[in-house]
């Protein structure tokens, strides 16, 4: 049995804790003035984008049967690094947002006393400890936090089903452009951890296309439960709440779930911490590195390095969480460096 | 080794020091002769009548006409010693380890050769419910001290041709006997080879109990809180896991058995679970995870929510515990570390002194700590019924008392020192630890992460066995598992 390979449904469970609480968590752009027909449609364009991002990286795969950093390998030793280096770069980058975005998010909403720079340090310092621990120990901790996940979003929805009300499901409470530009915004940002695909490709066995389908489908419902839940229990109370994750959580307390915003807030970090992990595996594994504690301890210095920056200089903050630039990033790895490699292995065949 | 009896007798007694304990008698046969020959033992191993009546009387009273000296040590082994187990032995260095195993060694005047005879006689506990896996249905028959018997104990359950035990021994200075126990065409052969270098491997001077060997079977994250090899005194339970492919180690000296592989789940199964009807097997095994989430996190939790988040507590919870975290002098995290502290001492206390005294220490245990500190304003009322609650529901997964106790104490510390958010991160870290663990190749938290629907028949509900005879899912066969020996 070869030990490097990974299940597709393995894979995709983690994928989905990351998309989703990235979203609900981190980032304040989830529509939540937003109708629930409105919040609906786009996550039908958000799925279709799921799913479109991961076809060059599948593709590739498929026709080749080798990764595009495989591919650069073979072509040039000047071209892998300097590919493998953007990849880097990129999980560096994203694991530096991650990190202090949340460390932002609970100094400012949960804990005010906490210091930013401790939570970033035992954040990476964990994730460290588990890439050095290899693939395989990330993907069973996902399966164990889905579990949790499942667990604790089960208690606070199946508390509310007496407070609906379907008055909000179609008004909108703010102006067309600004609820798109919001949808856009999280649509992008939901497609971080889809990087960590075109790393992953060539470990995943079993069949990879219903694996996107699936796991598309999943977040789709699940962002569609949220938002229902959001809009119909909630309705503008949620202007007055700075993070979404709070929105969600405070559900409970307006129930006779008083309380379970501890569990939302609880699978909120396991599954940030999660995606920090799989950036952290996703980079050693870019540059054939599992299980190595030298290229952890780099990797780990990197990016406490980066979010320390963002943390005391607002204009590296500003620069590096923007929408656009983050979306650049994105769209270079996902689709035009696969594509790349593939029209250099298709010129290098003929 | 000599021809001559006096020469051999003469070393074997150098070897052994003289040692109050080493025995010769000396013995006269009654052939043409005269021929000398000794009967070496080690006093208190052997069973004295027993030696009287196969091997002293037979040797006195045998007809040894027309035998030559030659053919003498072969005659006596064919057709005078009564004695059902007799083994040639060439050296001295097995002259005295089967000497000191129990064994009769037989020296000849005139042979290079001993034969050691099996007539142990030492004395030993009867065989007796053990006392660390209290069951209310099943058999309550446990380990015992010697190997032999604990090998019985397992023949007389699988009388099948395919259960193996093998020999082996460790300890340079104990030179402790072992048996590793299987059954042929179920146990994966790379585990099996796996653990025989193990065993071999092991640097150890003296094994004197299951745990010496702990540490050189496990295989990564040594020092992990969760033990990945399971012991047992129950032949019944070794029986059920050998047929899952598992391996026994028995070691003897110790009632306790090592089995590997051995899984996380496999701490919330016994014996009764499977006596007792499916949907009361299901409800004590779910009960069993709750309590052990109770006892390793509701300290911790109620740590950091008191000095943290305060909101989370329901409004007339809130309220009772402000009041008497104002009213003690010490933090919150502090006051649940004290108080854990005290409980584990008084634990210790009361395992160790004699029994008779025990009742003492928990009459000053609840008095002092249950009444008058409470009283005195030193601890909080609801702080000690979180600790006593968390300290009850310890109590029912034994197996994992040490782990519970240790995981409690950090998460507290997590908890004091940076909140809920703490709590979360240090269980995060510590599932890394046991996702990446593994047993002999097969994944530690199997067959929960990696998941496998199928045999999840017996993790959280027990399926009832009409389902459960349908196959029985052999450990190396687990979902994750690896074949990683086999260039060994």
């Amino acid at each position: 049995m070869n030990h490097n390979k990974i299940s597709v449904s393995q894979f995709f469970i983690c994928m989905f804790l990351c998309n989703v609480f990235l979203v609900f968590g981190c980032f304040n752009t989830m529509g939540e003035t937003n109708s629930f027909f409105f919040n609906m449609l786009t996550l039908v364009a958000g799925v279709i984008l799921l799913i479109v991002s991961c076809i060059p990286s599948y593709l590739l795969y498929k026709k080749t049967g080798k990764t595009t950093t495989e591919i650069s390998s073979e072509h040039s030793v000047g071209m892998s690094l300097i590919i493998k280096l953007y990849y880097l770069i990129c999980f560096v980058i994203f694991t530096s947002v991650i990190t202090s975005k949340f460390a932002v998010f609970l100094k400012d909403s949960i804990n005010h006393e906490a210091l930013p720079l401790a939570v970033i340090f035992a954040f990476l310092l964990i994730a460290a400890f588990g890439s050095y621990k290899g693939m395989q120990a990330l993907f069973r901790t996902a399966i164990i936090i889905f579990a949790f996940a499942i667990i604790s979003f089960a208690f606070v929805f199946f508390g509310l089903i007496d407070k609906l009300d379907f008055s909000n499901i179609f008004s909108y409470s703010q102006p067309l452009n600004v609820n798109l530009s919001n949808s856009m915004q999280m649509l992008l940002l939901s497609l971080i951890p889809i990087m960590s695909y075109v790393v992953f490709s060539d470990s995943l066995k079993g069949n990879h296309k219903l694996g996107i389908f699936y796991n598309s489908l999943a977040i789709f419902l699940l962002f569609l439960a949220v938002s229902f839940f959001t809009i119909c229990v909630l309705g503008n109370y949620t202007l007055f709440l700075e993070y979404p994750f709070f929105t969600l959580s405070k559900l409970s307390n307006i129930s006779m779930l008083r309380g379970g915003d501890g569990f939302v807030f609880a699978t909120l970090t396991a599954v940030t911490f999660l995606l920090v992990y799989l950036f952290f595996v996703s980079g050693s594994k870019t540059i054939d590195k599992t299980h190595s504690k030298t290229f952890s301890i780099g990797f780990f210095i990197a990016c406490f390095i980066l979010s320390a920056v963002m943390t005391y200089v607002t204009f590296v903050y500003d620069f590096i969480t923007n929408t656009l630039f983050l979306s650049i990033l994105l769209i270079i790895g996902l689709f035009v460096l696969p594509l790349f490699a593939y029209s250099i292995e298709k010129i290098r065949r003929v | 080794m000599f021809s001559s009896l006096k020469e051999n007798i003469e070393q074997l007694k150098a070897m052994a020091n003289n040692s109050a304990d080493f025995t010769v008698r000396e013995i006269t046969l009654p052939d043409e002769q005269n021929t000398k020959a000794a009967l070496i033992t080690t006093e208190g191993m052997c069973d004295k009548e027993g030696i009287a009546i196969t091997i002293i009387t037979p040797l006195i009273n045998a007809s040894y006409e027309n035998i030559g000296r030659k053919n003498i040590f072969d005659h006596i082994k064919s057709s005078v010693l009564s004695a059902s187990e007799i083994v040639d032995v060439k050296d001295f260095n097995q002259v005295m380890t089967f000497s000191m195993s129990g064994f009769a060694v037989l020296a000849v005047d005139g042979s290079d050769k001993m034969m050691a005879i099996g007539i142990q006689g030492f004395s030993f506990r009867s065989v007796s419910s053990p006392e660390t896996e209290v069951i209310q249905r099943g058999p309550r028959e446990g380990f015992v001290e010697p190997l032999r018997i604990n090998m019985t104990l397992i023949r007389r359950r699988i009388k099948n041709p395919d259960l193996v035990f093998e020999n082996m021994q460790a300890g340079d200075i104990s030179k402790t006997q072992m048996c590793i126990c299987y059954l042929k065409n179920s146990v994966s052969e790379s585990i099996l080879n796996e653990l025989r270098k193990r065993l071999k491997q092991t640097t150890l001077q003296t094994v004197m109990g299951a745990g010496y060997l702990v540490p050189f079977l496990e295989e990564n994250n040594r020092r992990s809180l969760f033990s990945a090899i399971g012991v047992t005194e129950r032949p019944d339970t070794v029986c059920g896991k050998i047929t899952e492919g598992r391996i026994a180690v028995l070691i003897d000296g110790t009632p306790s058995v090592l089995i590997v592989p051995h899984l996380f789940i496999e701490k919330f199964q016994s014996v009764d679970d499977y006596s007792n009807r499916p949907f009361y097997a299901s409800f004590t095994r779910i009960l069993k995870y709750i309590s052990f989430i109770i006892a390793v996190y509701l300290p911790g939790i109620y740590t950091a929510f008191a000095a943290y988040h305060p909101e989370y507590f329901p409004t007339q919870l809130l309220q009772n515990i402000i009041t008497s975290v104002s009213q003690t002098p010490l933090p919150v995290g502090l006051e649940v570390f004290l108080i854990l502290f005290i409980y584990e001492v008084m634990r210790e206390a009361g395992l160790r002194i004699p029994r008779p005294l025990g009742h003492a220490v928990s009459i000053v245990g609840a008095l002092v700590i249950g009444e008058a500190a409470v009283s005195a304003g030193i601890i909080g009322a609801p702080t000690l019924m979180v600790v006593a609650i968390a300290a009850i529901c310890s109590y029912v997964i034994p197996d994992l008392y040490p782990a519970i106790t240790v995981a409690r104490l950090l998460l507290i510390l997590a908890g004091a020192v940076l909140g809920l958010w703490g709590i979360v991160i240090f269980s995060c870290f510590y599932l890394i630890v046991m996702c990446s663990k593994t047993s002999f190749g097969v994944p530690y938290m199997s067959p929960i992460t990696p998941f496998s629907k199928k045999n999840m028949r017996d993790v959280f509900i027990r399926s009832d066995w009409k389902k459960l005879s349908k196959f029985t899912q052999k450990v190396q066969n687990l979902k994750g598992s690896k074949e990683i020996y086999d260039e060994s």
